[in-house]
């Protein structure tokens, strides 16, 4: 019987861990190396991706929530160290942007066939 | 007909107008270069001591004046290039904490004894949690920090001539 239990704990512990770095994976791969071209956190071994990596391991660890940890990394680095910044207004009228061009210029062109007509 | 022609254009161009600036502002993103930690209180940073094994918190030890936190390490080249100044601002009597960022306790040692040692104390971060706590990502990185606990300026590198004179300025 005991000898069950222990397996149990063994496993429940295992499938914590994994359930750790899962998340650190994640939230790592959603975090942008500072000093490395073009990488997240995740990918780079350089020592400040392994001190966010370990940053983000002991929060989580601590039963800090993502955005927690997300938070924290914004006010110490800025809204661009988030592959995924936070909706705003701004970010959201550069995204529309593209589309708003495109829909002005079909109603440019039709406009000017409507005419010629 | 012409009043409404011209409407449109206005508005258009103001269209247009708040777009660019959009634009134009995401270019120049101030914060893409983590310097976000200016104008911020210092968090709270404390840490073994690398003279002595006591924990030490760096708002204990100044002394109600400026003072400079240098982020160093012995095996980081431009720390050495830059260490000739750092002496020059003890000389000047600017106190320097510094962050011994993931270092043998030895070797930061033998390069405070090699090179003079510009510290009034220095605070071991073995695992980095110190320097991030500063948003800062590599070494050297220097800080300069008001008698309140402001920082008010923040080097990225090897610090210059430039830095130095602007702390000089700031006493």
């Amino acid at each position: 019987m005991r000898f069950f239990f222990i397996i149990y704990l063994l496993l429940l512990s295992f499938s914590h861990a994994n359930e750790i770095d899962t998340r650190v994976n994640t939230i790592s791969k959603n975090i942008r190396c500072l000093v490395c071209e073009g990488q997240s956190v995740y990918e780079s071994n350089s020592d400040f991706a392994k001190d966010i990596k370990n940053y983000v391991k002991k929060e989580i660890m601590n039963n800090k929530s993502d955005k927690e940890i997300y938070d924290f990394l914004r006010t110490k680095y800025g809204e661009s160290i988030i592959f995924n910044p936070t909706p705003s207004i701004k970010n959201i009228m550069l995204w529309l942007a593209p589309a708003l061009f495109f829909l002005i210029g079909v109603y440019i062109i039709f406009r000017r066939l409507g005419a010629s007509r | 007909m012409y009043l409404k022609k011209g409407f449109k254009i206005f508005v258009l161009l103001i269209f247009f107008g708040v777009l660019f600036f959009l634009f134009y502002n995401s270019l120049y993103k101030k914060d893409f270069e983590p310097r976000v930690m200016i104008g911020k209180q210092l968090p709270n940073l404390s840490s073994k001591s690398l003279f002595h094994e006591q924990n030490v918190n760096i708002k204990q030890i100044s002394n109600n004046n400026i003072f400079i936190i240098n982020i160093f390490a012995s095996w980081c080249a431009p720390c050495k290039t830059e260490h000739p100044l750092l002496m020059k601002l003890k000389k000047n009597k600017i106190s320097i904490i510094g962050i011994n960022y993931k270092d043998n306790n030895r070797n930061a040692k033998i390069f405070l004894k090699k090179y003079g040692n510009p510290f009034q104390e220095v605070l071991l971060d073995n695992k980095g949690e110190l320097s991030i706590n500063l948003g800062a990502y590599g070494v050297p990185e220097t800080f300069l920090v008001d008698k309140h606990f402001k920082i008010i300026d923040k080097h990225i590198g090897p610090i210059n001539n430039k830095f130095v004179k602007k702390v000089l300025n700031s006493k």
